[in-house]
């Protein structure tokens, strides 16, 4: 509004601050400083992983309240589950958190062949999570292990074990449907890369996907425990 | 003001060459994340170790303690928390905050709760029918039913 009102001062002075100069590409208008629209994005990353963490929360909050109704079920569902899979994918999101915060670290350091490297060893890092949750699955559904009603294992000595995997398939697939958008965000990162987008100017979208992808991390960190390694 | 950081902000660019403005992190950030990593996969490894022996009501609490410090090393390095302005951290600790208020609500309904089976499901509904003696009545919920005199005729096994 004021900007109407008042369109030759809007013009003239802009943020009181010459050193970015008035034609940065990266310093959208509405902020005064790159530091403020820096911190801007951070907070809107973190506000939107807070709703994350809610989401996923309530699942959890799920799966604790049945795990402590029927603990034989759970016990006996988990064991249906490929637990060398499960740990070799642990290990695989670990490493491509690792490549990402050092995607990260290079883009604030305008090292760009370091930047694309790293971002195309994090994407590998999530295909093979994806590859392997693919072989799981098959393998769950080759014994009849569906989800919801149409589950079924004629050997289930609780009868409630539907609901343990219930439970799987509905965090593993959130899970991995998180990946795959993250997948999807990071092409979009390696291309602006590779066109040289990123400088320690401005590389404000690689550390808040890298955000993104550390929580996708820390909510299996918790989901392989927990589905894998119950007794 | 936005005089004043913008020379901090040229100065420390100048000192620091190709380093941003926003390089507040660690000296050696590529061996701290190293470190970071090997921490993080010791610790897959602890976790799947402690899975194989059974320590009964503890094995949860294990686990969950282990994942924790393996989310807080995540969060505190990979995610920039430890070097990072204070609010992010806040706007976490509140998400965390609200979680914990959803668990232990949570908590305390099922396990105040009585499971529910054909044995005690023929009282009629809010009545405190089948209710065992030696339980309060929850919440002074039941404050308006007027509780019966007389011993209920059998339950139905």
């Amino acid at each position: 509004m004021s900007s109407i009102s008042t369109p030759v001062a809007g013009a003239h002075e802009p943020h009181g601050d010459a050193a970015h100069g008035h034609h940065d590409p990266n310093l959208q208008h509405h902020f005064a400083t790159k530091e403020q629209q820096f911190d801007t994005s951070k907070i809107g990353i973190w506000l939107f992983l807070a709703t994350e963490i809610l989401m996923f929360g309530g699942l959890f909050v799920g799966f604790a309240y049945m795990q402590s109704r029927f603990p034989e079920a759970f016990f006996e569902g988990h064991k249906h589950l490929l637990k060398v899979a499960g740990t070799l994918n642990t290990v695989v999101l670990l490493v491509s958190s690792f490549t990402m915060v050092l995607a990260v670290h290079y883009a604030r350091t305008s090292r760009r062949k370091k930047l694309i490297i790293c971002l195309a060893i994090t994407m590998f890092c999530a295909l093979i999570f994806l590859g392997v949750k693919y072989i799981e699955y098959t393998h769950e559904f080759s014994e009849g292990l569906y989800p919801g009603r149409y589950f079924s294992n004629p050997d289930d000595p609780t009868g409630h074990e539907f609901i343990f995997f219930s439970f799987y398939f509905m965090m593993t697939g959130l899970h991995g449907i998180h990946i795959l958008a993250g997948l999807c965000v990071m092409a979009w990162l390696l291309r602006r890369a590779i066109r040289g987008d990123f400088t320690s100017n401005y590389y404000t979208p690689v550390d808040v996907v890298g955000l993104y992808w550390h929580l996708v991390d820390i909510i299996w960190i918790y989901l392989f425990p927990l589905l894998y390694l119950i007794r | 003001m936005s005089d004043h950081t913008t020379i901090l902000e040229n100065t420390h660019a100048a000192a620091h060459g190709s380093e941003g403005a926003h390089a507040h992190g660690p000296k050696n950030p590529v061996r701290l994340y190293t470190l970071i990593l090997t921490c993080l996969l010791i610790l897959t490894g602890v976790t799947v170790l402690v899975a194989q022996f059974d320590f009964g009501d503890w094995n949860v609490f294990a686990a969950m303690l282990i994942a924790t410090i393996k989310a807080s090393l995540v969060a505190l390095f990979f995610m920039h928390l430890l070097h990072d302005k204070g609010m992010n951290a806040i706007i976490l600790c509140a998400a965390l905050l609200f979680l914990g208020l959803f668990l232990s609500f949570d908590f305390m309904d099922s396990s105040t709760r009585l499971l529910i089976t054909p044995a005690n499901s023929a009282a009629p509904a809010g009545s405190d029918y089948n209710r065992p003696k030696n339980l309060g009545v929850p919440f002074g919920g039941a404050k308006n039913i007027k509780p019966k005199k007389e011993a209920p005729p059998e339950v139905p096994k």
